[in-house]
This record gives C-alpha cells, sequence and structure tokens, in this order.
C-alpha cells in the first residue's frame, strides 16, 4: 500500500471505524431522544414456520419480517457499498456482488434458526420437536461458511464475481467496532470480571510475539531450511495475526513482495481449518471453562475473522452444552469477548514489531545502515478499528459510570445496532468461505510452506495457546443470564 | 487484504516457488540467534511476572 495511502482516512479499518460509529450513533436515538432509529433491522428468532423466523428488533412495530428485511438490506447495502466505493470500487459492480452475499448470508443465517438445528433441550417442547441438534441461532454462521467454502472452491467463476465484496476483514472488523460498546455494558454489568480479562488479555501479546514467533522462525530456519526472507513473514503469519503481521513483517524486512501474498494465501486456508474444528473441539473438552476456550480461540486462530468468529460459535456452542450437562444459563458474548480482546491485543502491537524487526535486519541480518524504520510504520501498521472499539467501549463505559440511571436505557437501546453486529458477523463468515481456496494447498512448492504451517500450529501453537489460556482464566465463568 | 506493490521487472524475475523452496539453506547469523534467544528468554520472564501480578497462580 502506497505512503499516501497507509496515512489516509479511507482504508478498510477506517471504513470499520466510520460503519460501526455510525450505526453506534443512530442506536442511541432511543436513549437519546426518545427515537427508536434502527428498531426496523431485522431480527431472526429460531422458528419451526419459516413465516415466524423474521421480525423487526422493536416488536412493537407493525411491520412483517420480510419488510424488516428489505429495509435492513437497502440499509446495509447502501452504506457498505458507500465505504466500498470511497476505497475504489467500482459502485455498481460492488453493490450487485454485494448483494448477493447479503442475500446468501441471509440465506444461510435463516436456515440455521431451524429448530431442529438451533434450539437447545429446554426449547424443544415449546416447539413441538422431540429432537434436535442444540446448535443455537448461531449455527446460521456454520451454515454461512460452509456455503461460502462451497462456491469459494467449487464455483469458481461465482466466487471470482462475488470477490469484490467478500471481504471479511472489514465485516468483522466493523463488528469488533460496534462489539466495543458491547464490551462497555459488559463492564457495567460486571467490573471485576472485565478489568480480570482486560488485565489476564495481556499473555496473548508475550505468548505470540515473545514464545510463539521465535520459535517458528528457528523451525522454519533450522529444520525446514528456508531464508530468513521467508522465515520472518511465516512466523509472523502463524504467530501474529496471519495477514496483517505477514505483511507487515515483509515490508519490515524488505521482503519481495511475493513473500506475504503466499504466507497470507496459506493463513486463510489454515484459519478456516482452525474454525471448523477448534469451536467443536472447545465444546467437547472446555464448556466447563468458558473463558478458558474464548481466550484460547484469540491465541490459536490466526486472522482476525476467524479468531472472532470462531469466539462467536464458541460462545454459542458452549452455552448451549452448559446448558444441557449443567444446567447453567450463561449471559451471552463473554466468551466472544474474551476471544476478541486477546486477539486485538495481539494485533495491537503488529506495529511495534514490525518496527523492530526492521531494526534487526538492517543492523543485523542484513547490515543495511543507511535504510533503518521509521517510527510512523508504528502508527501506519496500527490496527485503526482498535480505536473505534475503544472508544465506544470508553464512551459507553463513561456514561454508564456517571449516570447509572443511563445503562438500561444505554441497553434497551442497543437492540437495532446487536442485530447489524451479528448480521456483520454472518457475512464474515460467508466471506471467509468465499475467499478460502483450499486448492492453494495443491500448488506446486506450497508443500515445505504447509508443512511447516502444520508442524507450527498444531504442533504447538494451539497446545501452548490451551496451556496459557489455562494459566490465565481457569476457574472464571461469565455471569449467568438473568431470568 | 492489502496487496504489496510489483514492479514490473520483479513480476518478470520470479523465480517458481518450488524453486524459492529450494534454495541453499543459510545457517543462523549471530542476530538471529539473538532474537531468538532473548525473545524467549523475555517472553518467559514476562509470563511469570503477570502470573503474579495478576495472581493466577490462584487456582
Amino acid at each position: 500500500m502506497a505512503k499516501d495511502q497507509r496515512a489516509s482516512f479511507n482504508t478498510e479499518d477506517w471504513w470499520a471505524v466510520w460503519l460501526g460509529l455510525f450505526i453506534f450513533v443512530l442506536s442511541m436515538g432511543k436513549p437519546l431522544v426518545g427515537m427508536d432509529l434502527l428498531g426496523w433491522i431485522v431480527n431472526t428468532k429460531e422458528y419451526l414456520s419459516l413465516s415466524s423466523a423474521l421480525g423487526p428488533v422493536n416488536g412493537d412495530l407493525a411491520l412483517p419480517g420480510i419488510v424488516s428485511l428489505l429495509l435492513t438490506y437497502l440499509f446495509v447495502a447502501v452504506i457498505v457499498t458507500g465505504g466500498g466505493a470511497a476505497m475504489g470500487a467500482n459502485p455498481k459492480r460492488f453493490f450487485c456482488a454485494f448483494s448477493l452475499i447479503f442475500w446468501f448470508t441471509c440465506a444461510c443465517w435463516i436456515a440455521g434458526n431451524w429448530a431442529y438445528i438451533a434450539a437447545t433441550p429446554n426449547k424443544r417442547e415449546a416447539f413441538g420437536i422431540g429432537w434436535s441438534l442444540s446448535l443455537t441461532g448461531e449455527a446460521g454462521y456454520i451454515v454461512a461458511l460452509l456455503a461460502g467454502i462451497i462456491i469459494g472452491n467449487f464455483a469458481k467463476p461465482l466466487a471470482r464475481y462475488l470477490e469484490p465484496a467478500a471481504k471479511p476483514e472489514w465485516f468483522i472488523k466493523t463488528a469488533i467496532v460496534i462489539l466495543g460498546a458491547v464490551a462497555g455494558l459488559k463492564m457495567l454489568d460486571d467490573l471485576g470480571l472485565s478489568k480480570t480479562i482486560v488485565q489476564r488479555g495481556l499473555c496473548a501479546i508475550i505468548e505470540a510475539y515473545l514464545i510463539y514467533w521465535p520459535v517458528v522462525y528457528l523451525v522454519a530456519r533450522r529444520v525446514f531450511k528456508l531464508t530468513p526472507e521467508w522465515a520472518a513473514p511465516l512466523a509472523s503469519g502463524i504467530s501474529i495475526c496471519g495477514v496483517s503481521a505477514a505483511i507487515a513483517t515483509g515490508g519490515a524486512i524488505r521482503a519481495r513482495p511475493i513473500v506475504p501474498i503466499i504466507v497470507s494465501s496459506l493463513v486463510i486456508v489454515f484459519a478456516v481449518v482452525e474454525l471448523v474444528i477448534l469451536p467443536f473441539a472447545a465444546q467437547t473438552w472446555l464448556y466447563k471453562e468458558p473463558l478458558v476456550a474464548g481466550a484460547w480461540m484469540g491465541l490459536a486462530v490466526k486472522t482476525d475473522g476467524a479468531a472472532v468468529a470462531s469466539g462467536a460459535i464458541t460462545d454459542s456452542l458452549i452455552r448451549a452444552k452448559a446448558l444441557t450437562a449443567q444446567g447453567l444459563t450463561y449471559e451471552k458474548d463473554w466468551i466472544t469477548l474474551v476471544a476478541t480482546n486477546t486477539k486485538i491485543f495481539i494485533d495491537l502491537f503488529i506495529g511495534i514489531w514490525a518496527f523492530v524487526l526492521a531494526l534487526i535486519w538492517t543492523y543485523g541480518v542484513e547490515k543495511k545502515p543507511g535504510e533503518k524504520g521509521s517510527l510512523v510504520e508504528i502508527w501506519y501498521r496500527f490496527p485503526k478499528f482498535v480505536i473505534g472499539y475503544a472508544v465506544l467501549f470508553l464512551l459507553v463505559a463513561a456514561v454508564g459510570k456517571a449516570l447509572p440511571t443511563a445503562a438500561e436505557p444505554l441497553k434497551a437501546g442497543f437492540g437495532g445496532a446487536a442485530a447489524l453486529r451479528q448480521l456483520f458477523f454472518a457475512l464474515t463468515f460467508f466471506s471467509i468461505g468465499v475467499v478460502s481456496d483450499f486448492g492453494t494447498l495443491k500448488k506446486e512448492g506450497m508443500g515445505k510452506l504447509a508443512a511447516i504451517y502444520v508442524l507450527c500450529l498444531f504442533g504447538f501453537i494451539i497446545w501452548i495457546g490451551l496451556a496459557v489460556s489455562f494459566l490465565f482464566f481457569h476457574g472464571m465463568v461469565p455471569p449467568l443470564a438473568a431470568g | 487484504m492489502e496487496e504489496p506493490a510489483r514492479t514490473p521487472q520483479e513480476t518478470q524475475d520470479q523465480p517458481s516457488l518450488t524453486e524459492e523452496m529450494k534454495v541453499e539453506a543459510q545457517p543462523l547469523s549471530v542476530a538471529e540467534k539473538k532474537l531468538i534467544g532473548f525473545s524467549l528468554g523475555l517472553g518467559a520472564f514476562l509470563l511469570v511476572v503477570l502470573i503474579l501480578v495478576t495472581g493466577a497462580y490462584r487456582f
């Protein structure tokens, strides 16, 4: 990316901030001026008959579900296309591609909410059914992911058509910005737990940069005989944050552009594999340690989109299992927040790490003292969407703390934003599937890189991540849901 | 995903990935050894400090 573009406010990261803040401001219409500006946003609920699947977030509105869905489509398509066009996409092309993505995603989301898939045992009687998969409504994410993978790998012409608008990182970052307000609301509910989660989440930074990175680099250099030019971006991609870290590292050490591109393509494929496997593993073995599971997702899954997505799926799967196995109804979103928090902490230091590597390469590994790293690189590499997350978190927490009576109206007004956050999550899942090309693994020469990835990821990163997550989050559970 | 810019010359001169992976191994330099050792040492130390500071050792 050219320097001017890196300094601009017109990148995916910044557009995640703009969209997230815009949605939050609209959601505050109700608590601030008594106008529910997002009450018409579509909400889905578990259903047996399709006719009862959809309805507006504000149940008092006499709005048919399909109308609510159409309005939501128009609203989201316009704001997302606006952002895409501002970033240089052809508006008409983007709008058409995004429209398809939206309707595919909604179909998957609705399918995932069918009672036989979603209903937990305590809800079966109300639906009049004798069995269900108990995956909760978030099964829609898995359906969307699978649909995206099928399109991305077996319907390549369609995948190419959708590609301009298949932006999983942008969608998840927008959702994360909105999640900042959720984190603020959670903090008002349980300050002690929130503080502990933030403090202990710092372990992620130490683990990713100071444990994973040097070990992966050593394995890549000594065992697999890669050159430093390949080993460093690969180490960053596997250890830190996939795409962003591989590119930042490639730039820092002046690697050829092809290097981080190939590493990034591998990262995306393996992140999808983890997304499909790890949440179910967490449900099976960690339902008694829910926050360990959340931290594990943040530490082990290596793109922002897949890590937070894994956290969301784990959240719903573990809540369902805790209900059936222990009779416990945990509050929603705490596990997702731990995963998100962990991932964000890792992201925060990408710029600093790139700067450190630039210095080490310049003065140590390749010795080109005339070309030293610049401190401004730290800002260029800083994940800007975190600013949006932090702003909403601090704003909501500060307002709620200063005006205790404001907490309930804030929560009540947030329904529309929460529904949109869920939609952006679903769009992320579908888009991740579309852009994942498992054919990458078959390309000539990929075997060695894939072998390093498999050895490091499944050999120690996942297990050290689990051990450290257990160490720091053992015994911590989300609050129980009211009622 | 951000894609680093490529010059036409870079695109033309790109060796295949298979050839890239067959490049002769270079031993670890002193700077690399120090990076690995220092990172691991600092990482282990900071993890212990964080465990103690956050009280995570209290099971």
